[in-house]
């Protein structure tokens, strides 16, 4: 029982995320 | 009428060659495709872009952002965000805020989403649970208010140059709309 106590513990943290906005550039020699 | 599908929060298109952040990377080619700081790509496709931002969004971030408050007239456009750290995060990010126009008229092609100006500040929180708020107020010169939008991200600037969040929107939209398929197409016209 200890150990699934444990385990439950892990997966919400590794489950948690911010919501990301991901940020693409672009590097071109056009003006 | 086609679907439009997230591809995240691109924040300019060009001049770019030759500016601070071609020096930041350290780039040599054009086109190099940057996708959050950390996944360089040199030439590249569509495609391939797009699978650059699947395995981004799938990143945890640390950190949240939201846009306070913004607004713009014919003569500034003001803008402020909120940054709020989930996680701890180390020193050494820097916030980067920048106006951006879409749809500018350069000769006979519109260009998407045109850097205008960009405002830089120091993150100096650092432990979870913080919060700071940054103000940026740009000059507005001629620019098409219903296309003036502004982009804030986060990122590393003195070690991985990770780009650890991102957010967008533009002046006259209340919420954050998601980006399209479009937007990226049009740069490789």
């Amino acid at each position: 029982m200890k150990r699934l106590v444990v385990l439950g513990l892990a997966l919400a943290v590794v489950s948690w995320s911010a919501p990301r906005g991901v940020v693409m550039e672009h590097f071109s020699s056009t003006t | 009428m086609g679907k439009a599908v997230p591809v995240g929060w691109l924040y300019s298109v060009s001049p770019h060659f030759g500016d601070r952040f071609w020096t930041l990377y350290n780039l040599t080619y054009v086109p190099t495709h940057v996708t959050d700081g950390i996944d360089v790509i040199v030439g590249g496709s569509y495609a391939v872009y797009l699978n650059a931002f699947n395995k981004r969004e799938n990143v945890p971030s640390p950190l949240t952002l939201a846009f306070v408050s913004k607004s713009a007239t014919t003569s500034q456009a003001y803008v402020k965000v909120k940054v709020a750290l989930d996680e701890a995060v180390g020193g050494g990010k820097k916030v980067f805020v920048v106006m951006w126009e879409d749809r500018a008229q350069g000769g006979s092609y519109t260009w998407r989403y045109t850097e205008r100006d960009t405002g830089s500040h120091d993150l100096t929180v650092t432990s979870k649970g913080q919060e700071q708020v940054f103000e940026n107020t740009f000059p507005v010169t001629g620019y098409n208010l219903d296309n003036l939008g502004v982009s804030v991200f986060v990122q590393d600037v003195s070690g991985t140059k990770e780009i650890l969040n991102g957010d967008a929107a533009t002046f006259s939209e209340a919420a954050v709309e998601p980006k399209s398929l479009g937007r990226v197409k049009a740069i490789f016209k």
